[in-house]
């Protein structure tokens, strides 16, 4: 039995004294107590003065929809913070923020110092999803209100992203990646753009980053070559259009068969796409650049009867879509160098092969005018489905 | 506390005096000694002028056997002179001895012996007569098993070894007689076996009990706690358990029991902590049953600690954390409530803990509808009433029936009480309480021993080989040495070669 000095006895209610009595310092944030930010828009709002629109997510017995909108006017970010909490009975808080818009406008002149705010703010988590908004962000957030707060717009917008980057048709538009892309030099940021459909939002398209500011928007067409080679798809789909010229050689030309066309195009779409992109560095004197895309996928559909059961045919699809998809990607890529964007990470790879001091964004800015590229797609079609 | 205090030698060689040798002096001596004991009875015959009389009290023997076997050979005895010796040889009575001390004599009687004095003889003769009132065998009621015997301990010591004995025929089985207590002396039996127990784990416990100065001491739950290392501590030390194959199972791991007559269960040392969340079941159940059992059962320990103190910190500090797929039930059930989360839990904690308490103390059947109504009634009802959200009653219900998984109710408890603080702390300081609090168990559970041996043994200090035995469990083929834990002498089970041999049909 261990003997209980009269000192240790002492330390341990100092202890515990010191704990009980210092716990009245630490600020308690009760949920119930609390009007939980879980999305927000900045709007510019004349000369010198962003617009804040900030839907809350509020817990009250008495209500069902315990959703509201609040709009505030001022400088700087936490500024509207301090505005929005004259608006509410609940304080404000933005731990639960899940999404947050910027308006065209103000994406044009740059959102650094709006994203900046966010990355100081200890509450917020690196998750947080950035968007652009096709218009005004107020505009987006309004569908709240008029959804009479039923839509949840913060858990919405959230799971709509989240639901497109895990089914790999955009590029996941985090703060944190926002943050590595926007200050690696050589890389440059991508955030979808939203868009009101009715009384929905949907992801219109990506808008293309130059450092800060928003340059240029891809639509659907063109964010599939742009995720090939920013990132890789583990089970994607494509459609792919041809004339029936194009594809004459291998249609299946049987009286008994009688698929009409219905397209005056030949549409063939392919699925469980793996990618695999090596973006190279071949002369480092010229810039040049090799690009081997490697894609592996399966034919589900095709809307005119094409005669997949020979290897040859199959073989000659497969070249089909390499010419396409290589065209394409070129075209990417020589429309990125021109406004001068670099969304791919093409300095990142040229850094990679500098030996002692690093590059300036400058610096690479001059030599990025002077890239080439040598683009080798290979298609692979591993099955054509079950059919057959 | 009391084990230090050695006990006074001088004084017992003054009380070495003989009774008298008279008859009447001898009743008269007996009487001054245990005299207000009412049921202390003399039966004197005469014969040729010499007295012969027989002491008992007669709450404690067997008037039959007394008749048939000490009065009846002795009246039927016409030819032979009456002395002590001739006395002897006609009883048939298998334990006999001579005595003639006083204290000898009145020590004899309380166990339940007859006194059989010739007058003017210098020894008497003590004779066993006695009997206890015994239940007969039942099923285990705290510890119960869906596998394996199902054979409880009872509240008597010689019925008690009896089991064991016959569970364990094993030649080494050593059964030590020790006394438990100073005024009231308990016979009890330190149980070991010879060449697996460590020496130094039976000398601890036989000087441990031996030293102890208490004047009764009424099971040995309680003989558990004289004898812990630490009795400050809320967690036990010692396992007491009413389950027969327990104790022969640690004892052939090298484990030492202790059985006490009129207790229904024995303790046995060292257990570290993790033995306290073994089931015997683990044994008899297909390894990877077992294996199940064991971790379930641990992790529900941590979930029971941590959950509802999770809770409070979560609700009152770090609302960040909250996945927005639970934000909103969350939020709206907690809208409901007046109080902070910390009133809530513990209100709730207190209705939980009351309803195990009163459920105990009713009889059975009663007391499982009581639970089972209670619970339903107060759950549903609070919830309506806005007392309580609907998640702290699911967390609630499921940290008391994680603390129910355990296989001691005394660890069981003890679970259940840290509890308590933890939340406490959780309201104070948020997530920095509960880690406060979790540090402050896990440093007080590393400088716990159990009979001298560190209490969180395989996992500090580690010993690989037994985490098989204790955290994890093992195929039986990997088992072939016994759990270093306990330091047996002989270490091995079987030889490890043989173990991991398969053997051929055609062999």
């Amino acid at each position: 039995m261990r003997k209980f000095h009269k000192s240790n006895l002492f330390l341990l209610s100092v202890c515990s004294m010191t704990m009980v009595i210092s716990a009245g310092c630490v600020q308690q944030k009760p949920l119930e107590k609390l009007g939980l930010i879980t999305t927000t828009g900045y709007d510019m709002e004349g000369e010198n003065q962003i617009k804040g629109t900030a839907v809350v997510q509020k817990f009250d017995p008495m209500t069902k929809s315990a959703t509201k909108m609040i709009t505030s006017f001022a400088k700087t970010s936490k500024g509207l913070r301090q505005q929005s909490n004259l608006q509410s009975n609940q304080k404000l808080v933005t731990g639960q923020l899940r999404s947050v818009v910027y308006s065209r406008e103000l994406a044009k002149k740059g959102i650094i110092q709006l994203v900046d705010s966010l990355n100081r703010d200890a509450s917020i988590g690196n998750m947080v999803y950035l968007t652009v908004a096709d218009k005004t962000a107020s505009e987006i957030l309004e569908i709240e209100t008029n959804n009479k707060g039923r839509l949840n717009l913060g858990t919405y917008m959230y799971n709509l992203i989240k639901q497109n980057v895990e089914g790999e048709q955009i590029i996941s538009p985090t703060l944190h990646e926002f943050n590595h892309n926007y200050y690696d030099i050589g890389k440059d940021p991508v955030l979808p753009i939203l868009k009101v459909k009715k009384n929905d939002v949907i992801i219109a398209g990506v808008g293309l980053f130059k450092g800060d500011h928003l340059v240029d928007e891809l639509k659907h067409g063109d964010l599939f070559y742009l995720k090939i080679l920013i990132d890789k798809y583990k089970a994607g789909t494509k459609e792919m259009g041809y004339t029936t010229d194009q594809l004459k050689k291998i249609m299946i030309k049987n009286e008994n068969y009688t698929k009409k066309p219905i397209y005056s195009k030949i549409y063939v779409s392919i699925d469980n796409i793996q990618s695999r992109t090596k973006i190279e560095l071949v002369d480092k004197k010229n810039l040049r650049f090799r690009v081997d895309v490697d894609l592996d996928s399966r034919v589900l559909e095709m809307t005119e009867a094409l005669d997949l059961g020979k290897t040859a045919s199959v073989k000659f699809l497969e070249k089909k879509l390499d010419t396409s998809m290589k065209k394409r990607i070129e075209g990417l890529l020589i429309r990125f160098k021109e406004l001068g964007i670099d969304p791919i990470g093409l300095g990142n790879e040229y850094e990679a092969h500098l030996r002692g001091k690093p590059i300036t964004q400058e610096e690479w800015d001059r030599k990025y005018k002077d890239v080439t590229f040598d683009v080798h797609v290979k298609n692979t079609i591993e099955r054509t489905g079950v059919v057959d | 506390m009391f084990k230090r205090k050695t006990g006074n030698k001088q004084s017992e060689d003054k009380d070495k005096k003989p009774h008298s040798l008279n008859v009447d002096d001898l009743k008269s001596e007996l009487q001054a000694v245990i005299g207000d004991c009412s049921d202390l009875n003399f039966r004197t015959l005469k014969k040729n002028g010499k007295k012969i009389v027989f002491c008992f009290l007669s709450s404690l023997i067997d008037k039959t056997s007394f008749d048939e076997f000490l009065l009846l050979p002795v009246q039927q005895n016409t030819q032979e002179e009456w002395t002590t010796e001739s006395l002897a040889q006609i009883l048939p009575i298998a334990e006999i001895s001579a005595a003639n001390q006083l204290k000898e004599v009145v020590a004899s009687l309380i166990e339940g012996k007859a006194y059989i004095y010739v007058d003017g003889e210098p020894f008497g003769i003590l004779a066993n007569v006695g009997t206890t009132v015994e239940r007969s065998l039942e099923k285990a009621e705290t510890e119960s098993l869906v596998y394996g015997p199902k054979i409880s301990f009872t509240e008597s010591l010689i019925g008690n070894l009896n089991i064991i004995r016959s569970n364990l025929k094993d030649p080494q089985l050593c059964m030590e007689d020790i006394t438990v207590g100073k005024r009231v002396k308990t016979p009890g039996k330190l149980v070991y076996v010879k060449d697996i127990a460590d020496e130094d784990n039976v000398n601890t416990f036989r000087q441990r009990i031996s030293e102890l100065d208490y004047d009764y001491i009424p099971d040995t739950t309680v003989l558990g706690q004289l004898i812990e290392d630490n009795s400050w501590t809320i967690f036990p030390q010692i396992m007491s358990t009413e389950l027969p194959d327990r104790v022969t199972l640690s004892l052939m791991r090298g484990r030492v029991a202790v059985l006490m007559d009129r207790s229904p269960s024995a303790i046995y040392g060292p257990t570290p902590f993790l033995s306290f969340f073994e089931s015997t079941e683990d044994v008899y159940m297909r390894w990877n049953m077992g294996f199940f059992l064991r971790m379930l059962r641990i992790i529900s320990i941590f979930l029971s600690v941590l959950l509802t103190p999770a809770y409070v910190a979560v609700l009152t500090y770090h609302y960040e954390i909250i996945p927005s797929a639970l934000l909103i039930s969350l939020g709206q059930s907690r809208a409901n409530v007046p109080f902070p989360p910390v009133l809530e839990a513990l209100l709730l904690e207190f209705v939980i803990e009351l309803l195990r308490e009163a459920g105990a103390r009713l009889p059975t059947k009663v007391g499982q509808t009581m639970g089972i109504v209670g619970g339903i009634v107060i759950g549903q009802a609070a919830v309506q009433a806005g007392f309580t959200s609907n998640i702290l009653i699911i967390i609630i219900a499921l940290s008391a029936l994680g603390s129910f998984t355990s296989p001691s109710y005394i660890m069981g408890t003890a679970i259940r009480m840290i509890r308590f603080p933890i939340i406490v702390l959780a309201g104070l300081w948020g997530g920095i309480g509960i880690m406060y609090s979790f540090c402050f168990i896990l440093i007080h559970l590393l400088k716990l021993t159990t009979i001298g041996r560190p209490y969180l043994m395989p996992v500090y200090p580690f010993r690989w080989k037994d985490l098989g035995y204790s955290l994890l469990k093992f195929p039986a083929q990997f088992l072939s040495y016994r759990p270093l834990t306990n330091r047996p002498v002989d270490n091995e089970r079987f030889p490890k070669q043989k173990g991991r041999e398969k053997k051929d049909v055609d062999e």
